[in-house]
């Protein structure tokens, strides 16, 4: 990611956004294929040098912070190291305390010096006099680097300088299209990995709106989260069926909305897509589902529970009566004990949870299970969900 | 029943419903279904919840009593313990205002001592969180940690920054129950002071010379840290614990080639603001630079030339040259050596082969040479700005400063570190200045302070 001196950004009215460059402009490709290749010809040779010939190339030009930043993130995935050999700190300390003896030290006495601290560490004079920094910064040598592909470069750039922006955000809103329940419960369970707290309003035939902001937010405006909103972006990016509005604190208390969709082709995410898995249980049942009294739909429904959001697979209905049902991926008996607790502060009852043994992933077995809970062997019988839901 | 707990830098009344009620600083969030305070309330939380015999129980706090063996430095002056009893008599909450070089971190120790619990000291910069950390070490029998500059360390007594405190404070607010805020001017304002809000502390300290800010945020200070209880300005105590000292500024000149290529680059940087009229005599001639420089090549070159320029006056052969002499003049002396950039730091280190310290210098090393130089196992350090202040190195007799910036409070700091009274030490700051270049600008600013305004001696090497 950027410093916060690096970002850039435009204000125009109420709006704002992150000032990207154009990853097709066969100029800024050239920069980014000069700075990889400069990084690449440092291998085993010094930061110091490095970072010289990086500031060389940025010269005198304007764009010095484009340059920077593109920079920066080069150098962020690069990995130095002082060269093997005699501890430079072991150096120091031999080099430093003889020299107490000759203090102040002449140039001529210099060499008697670093002899007798080399007799001492056991090692050349000229081995001394080499390592008494080597373990600084500058001197460290370019060990690891990592080449971007074709463009890449350019695309973490503007990523970065996207999240930048969202530094100083105080409050995200997301409108959320209905969506296949995997894709939704996805969205949300990123959002909680993100430490962010949100509130859901809507409909599931009209989607929902979800606000996002964190712990103190409640007793003022806070940018405390906007790093962790920022971390989120890349996340938010892999999925479909949204609305970004990310309120932005300007200086001088003024403020601004920066907007997104995911329609927009501008920024790439380089996390993985991590596709959430179909669910064939629900579609399972679903297709086999024969009942003269429950109506079994999917369901586009996402209920707020608070700190998370509960996404079931499909719902049960009969004569005003609904029951939700979620047919669980992996599970331990601890995240089925929370996921209860958080329905029972919600005060959440008309659910129904399927457990598979075969997808749970700890030795100890479940205990104290309320009657909402199906656990089954190999395959959920539509029977048992019958008489759970007659009794229910 | 209900259950006081620390979450994410706030209180959560645990097994309270919404018609229950809670204490004064709660509020119902409606997200999460609970009780909600900011943590900073947790004092008053607490005393709410004993007052009106609400049954609870309290895990939230995190943090432990101690009973630490302590050595203070040097024994406290009476303004210091007066200035410690104002904070008792306060709750051992508030602000303490007393001017630079009055030793505030000494009132900082003697509350730790007091209050004998879980401790965490914020600090603006890496440099002062290691000084505090050699500090507390020599005072405290205690186990010292950092938070900050590489290291995560919780201890019996923690040193950290600001800007680490503001990203932690959140996962760690609830293991303090002391806060000292060092320079507690930064808090208001900025987004540190979440840090501030986002921890259960209820004893705060606050330690200051200059509480008033620009932008008004000093009321910000009352609830964060507490009221100012004790105050005093610095003409109301000069002259009173200081020692002897003498002031040498010294004149050095750019050889024939460092001078052709300084004025050179002095031309290139003034032809740029004489061409857009900017004058550095202005209030905001300077930034008026620093924005017209971003935005052509032209100014780009004259930043890079004021820069080059700039360069060759603070750091000529001809300082090092003197040094020399001034080492040797003082042979027998304690020394401390001052420039503006680290790169000449290192520099002086390996032609005089003597220890450098600066932000980079690992804090264990860095407390090992300030020991070697204490004991005499070495009799100089090089230093940029880390020496600055708080630091306790009362053999230190001569300071040689070869460049810092034009700041007064900077030269006054790197002053204070040679007037510890010590039995026949007669202290001496030699300025070492390049005659006719920008830094005799430098020079004047900085030495316009009180402190300065001694019969001194001027001559050229």
């Amino acid at each position: 990611m950027l410093t916060a001196d690096l970002a850039m950004s435009w204000q125009r009215g109420g709006r704002a956004g992150p000032r990207l460059i154009d990853t097709g402009d066969a100029a800024y490709r050239r920069v980014a294929a000069d700075l990889a290749r400069i990084v690449g010809e440092h291998r085993g040779r010094r930061r110091g040098e490095l970072e010289a010939a990086l500031d060389d190339y940025v010269g005198i030009g304007t764009d010095y912070k484009i340059l920077r930043g593109l920079i920066k993130l080069l150098v962020d995935e690069c990995r130095f190291e002082t060269d093997a050999g005699v501890d430079p700190a072991d150096v120091r300390r031999a080099v430093f305390l003889q020299a107490r003896s000759r203090h102040p030290l002449a140039a001529a006495a210099r060499a008697e010096v670093l002899a007798a601290a080399a007799e001492e560490l056991g090692c050349a004079p000229a081995e001394v006099d080499e390592r008494l920094y080597a373990d600084l910064p500058a001197n460290q040598r370019l060990v690891e680097h990592r080449e971007p592909g074709d463009g890449e470069l350019l695309d973490r750039y503007n990523l970065a300088q996207a999240q930048a922006l969202l530094y100083r955000c105080v409050e995200m809103r997301l409108r959320v299209e209905p969506q296949e329940p995997a894709r939704c419960r996805q969205l949300f369970q990123d959002i909680k990995a993100f430490r962010l707290i949100h509130t859901i309003r809507g409909r599931p035939e009209a989607g929902y709106e979800v606000r996002l902001s964190g712990p103190v937010s409640m007793f003022h405006r806070s940018q405390k989260y906007g790093i962790q909103m920022a971390v989120f972006l890349p996340a938010l990016l892999l999925h479909g069926g949204w609305r970004m509005r990310a309120e932005i604190d300007l200086k001088e208390g003024r403020r601004a909305y920066y907007e997104l969709d995911s329609g927009q082709e501008q920024l790439r995410s380089h996390y993985l897509s991590d596709r959430p898995p179909e669910n064939p249980v629900a579609a399972k049942l679903l297709a086999g589902w024969d009942d003269p009294e429950w109506q079994a739909r999917e369901s586009r429904e996402v209920i707020d529970l608070g700190e998370g959001a509960f996404v079931p697979d499909l719902t049960f209905e009969r004569q005003g009566e609904k029951i939700y049902f979620e047919a669980l991926g992996f599970w331990t008996p601890r995240s089925l004990g929370e996921r209860l607790a958080e329905f029972a502060r919600a005060g959440f009852t008309d659910f129904l949870l399927a457990a598979s043994e075969e997808f749970r992933c700890s030795r100890e077995a479940p205990r104290d299970l309320p009657p909402q809970v199906i656990v089954y062997k190999k395959s959920l019988a539509a029977r048992e969900l019958r008489g759970k839901l007659a009794h229910g | 029943m209900v259950v006081l707990q620390f979450e994410a830098g706030t209180l959560i009344l645990e097994g309270a419903g919404r018609e229950s009620g809670a204490p004064t600083p709660f509020r119902w969030d409606e997200r999460v279904r609970r009780w909600r305070a900011p943590a900073h309330a947790y004092r008053q939380a607490l005393t709410e919840l004993v007052r009106g015999q609400v049954p609870h129980r309290d895990e939230a706090r995190r943090y432990y009593q101690f009973d630490f063996r302590t050595t203070l430095p040097v024994e406290p002056r009476p303004y210091q313990q007066e200035a410690i009893a104002a904070w008792q008599r306060g709750g051992r909450r508030g602000v303490i205002v007393l001017p630079t070089g009055a030793g505030k971190s000494l009132v900082a120790q003697m509350a730790i001592e007091q209050v004998g619990r879980s401790t965490l000291v914020v600090v603006p910069t890496i440099d002062l969180m290691n000084q505090w950390y050699d500090l507390l070490v020599a005072s405290f029998e205690a186990e010292v940690g950092l938070i900050g500059g590489g290291y995560f360390e919780l201890g019996a007594i923690t040193v950290t920054t600001y800007a680490s405190a503001f990203r932690f404070m959140e996962r760690l607010g609830h293991q303090f129950g002391l806060l000292v805020f060092d320079e507690c001017h930064h808090l208001p304002g900025s987004v540190y002071r979440y840090a501030a809000e986002m921890a259960i502390a209820p004893f705060r300290l606050g330690l200051t010379a200059t509480p008033d800010r620009a932008d008004g945020g000093e009321h910000l200070l009352e609830p964060l840290i507490g009221p100012i209880v004790y105050r005093r300005e610095a003409q109301q105590m000069a002259g009173e614990y200081l020692a002897d000292y003498s002031v040498i500024r010294l004149n050095v000149r750019l050889t024939a080639e460092e001078r052709a290529v300084y004025e050179e680059e002095r031309a290139v940087f003034r032809q740029f603001l004489g061409s857009r009229g900017i004058d550095l005599r202005n209030l905001d001639g300077w930034q008026a630079f620093i924005a017209a420089s971003a935005r052509s090549e032209a100014g780009r070159r004259a930043m890079q030339a004021y820069r080059e320029s700039k360069r060759i006056a603070l750091g000529t052969d001809a300082k090092l040259r003197v040094l020399a002499q001034l080492l040797a003049r003082h042979r027998r002396d304690r020394a401390l050596v001052f420039t503006a950039e680290n790169d000449m730091v290192y520099r002086i280190s390996e032609q005089f082969l003597i220890p450098a310290i600066t932000h980079e210098t690992a804090v264990k090393e860095r407390s090992r040479w300030l020991e070697a130089f204490n004991r005499g196992e070495v009799l100089a350090l090089a230093t940029s700005k880390v020496l600055n202040e708080g630091i306790n190195i009362p053999e230190a007799a001569v300071a040689v400063v070869l460049s810092g910036s034009g700041s007064s409070r900077e030269h006054i700091q790197r002053l204070g570190r040679i007037l510890r009274p010590q039995p026949g030490k007669e202290a001496v700051l030699y300025e070492v200045v390049t005659a006719d270049t920008a830094e005799e600008r430098i020079s004047e600013r900085r030495g316009q302070a009180a402190q300065f305004q001694i019969p001194s001696l001027k001559f050229g090497v």
